[in-house]
């Protein structure tokens, strides 16, 4: 999934869209995302795709390192879609469009804003013990990816892991998610250990600038109004 | 077959409403019960659990386009109200980075969340009766088979109608009627497409949930508890749970 890497591309990143706000940006997400559930025009649709794609070029997030991000949305889109809706090829292609569109919306958020200030924009939709497990399963995957590359490394230095042989892999995979659930439940339980120490209360605080505007608000502000006007005239 | 991979602007807004209205109840009820229980200890047991499944889920698997999803050992873990949360959880993260659409979080994590109630109960009647590797993976399998029909059925009855989509842009009445006809038999054939892949991932879910029950009876044997479990250490300790 790449979780890593998008996230130290949203880190890094210094383009105007990383600089925005996180609540502006998750704002033109779900502008274009109501756009794409709602529409149902190819016009606007191909338009706003384009339009995202260079915003994401602009940005800085490299499509050929995250182009598969895009690429499983619309194979599971053209499954869905041929097997639905026949070999009428105009609506396999919106289907296709729609699922490309929505998924760099969301790439765009994600390679240019960090997930905490995205989950804490969430506290405002969201109960805090749901934002708190997003944020600490956030930072748990990347505590355990470690321990499973490691882990994976070994098994393939070892000869362990096979492509084509299946028995082989799975009986190993087994073998290593095992050590790394165990190793996950004591992590819990080390975490359990440090939040009581803290005195956790439900609500973790963020400590970043999430919800104050910045100039470069306006670019993704404009951008939803863009993506407004050209869906309401077309 | 675990959570739809639908992308977004498929499924009629609706059936999306009608997904996160259930989702969102169904998380208020998980949420309600979960506060009665040690919160602290609860939340770090859940994430870590929730960031295991992502992780076993970017597992690649060689040459089948299938991957893991643990759901069954996440409910025999956590227990159905947390495991509830854990799906939801789970189905956002995997929404952000394009593994299935935004929109249908709620529809995927009524499925999945009904993957990890069911298993946890079926695993808890079963190992009554047979070896607890046994008993995990009957149980992953019939919770599998049970939410793959869970699935097709929610595409069924969403019921996308290619006319709709594209009502208004140039289409032919002939071809309007052809869509229709299509979209009769296309059930069917996405049933024909979805099983295969589907009955592959359940045999090797069914096997991996076995094998890591296994391997945690060996070592951590105090995390699979079942009511034939509690009632010896009831009366061990005679004391009432």
């Amino acid at each position: 999934m790449h979780l890593a890497d998008i996230d130290y591309l949203a880190f890094r990143g210094d383009s105007f869209w990383h600089k925005a706000s996180a609540l502006s940006k998750l704002i033109f997400a779900a502008v274009v995302i109501s756009v794409v559930v709602v529409t149902r025009k190819p016009l606007p649709l191909v338009l706003t795709l384009s339009f995202l794609l260079a915003l994401l070029f602009m940005a800085g997030v490299p499509l050929i390192k995250f182009g598969h991000l895009l690429f499983f949305p619309a194979l599971f889109g053209s499954v869905f879609a041929f097997s639905r809706i026949g070999g009428s090829w105009l609506p396999v292609t919106l289907v296709i469009v729609k699922s490309l569109t929505a998924a760099s919306a969301l790439l765009l958020l994600i390679a240019t804003t960090g997930a905490p200030a995205i989950f804490a924009c969430l506290r405002l939709i969201f109960p805090p013990l749901i934002v708190d497990a997003l944020f600490i399963t956030y930072r748990s995957f990347f505590i355990l990816l470690d321990e499973l590359t490691n882990l994976f490394t070994a098994l393939k230095v070892k000869g362990g892991y096979s492509a084509a042989n299946l028995v082989l892999n799975l009986r190993n995979i087994a073998g290593a998610l095992g050590l790394l659930l165990v190793r996950s439940l004591e992590t819990g339980e080390r975490m359990y250990k440090v939040l009581v120490l803290r005195g956790y209360q439900e609500g973790l605080r963020f400590g970043g600038r999430w919800y104050q505007p910045t100039r470069y608000d306006l670019g993704p502000l404009l951008a939803c109004f863009l993506v407004l006007a050209w869906v309401v005239i077309l | 077959m675990s959570h739809l991979h639908i992308p977004d602007g498929v499924i009629p807004p609706i059936w999306l409403a009608l997904g996160f209205s259930g989702t969102a109840g169904l998380l208020a009820l998980a949420i309600v019960r979960t506060r009665r229980e040690e919160i602290t200890s609860s939340l770090s047991r859940l994430s870590v659990i929730c960031a295991f499944m992502l992780l076993a889920m970017s597992i690649p698997l060689g040459f089948l386009p299938v991957h893991l999803n643990l759901t069954v050992l996440a409910g025999i873990l956590l227990g159905p109200w947390l495991g509830i949360i854990a799906s939801f959880i789970v189905n956002l993260i995997l929404a952000l980075v394009g593994h299935g659409g935004i929109t249908v979080v709620g529809l995927n994590t009524l499925v999945v969340g009904s993957e990890v109630v069911l298993g946890y109960y079926l695993f808890r009647a079963l190992r009554q009766h047979m070896r607890p590797t046994a008993a995990a993976a009957l149980a992953t399998a019939l919770t599998l088979l049970v939410s793959m029909t869970l699935m097709i059925g929610l595409v069924g009855l969403t019921q996308i109608e290619p006319s709709l989509l594209l009502h208004d842009h140039g289409f032919s009445h002939e071809e309007e009627h052809e869509m229709e006809a299509l979209q009769e038999i296309s059930l069917v054939r996405f049933t024909q497409i979805i099983l295969p892949i589907s009955l592959v991932g359940i045999i090797l879910e069914s096997a991996v949930t076995s094998l890591l029950i296994s391997y945690l009876l060996k070592v951590k044997p105090d995390l699979i508890s079942t009511p034939k479990d509690e009632g010896q250490i009831e009366d061990e300790q005679g004391l009432p749970r």
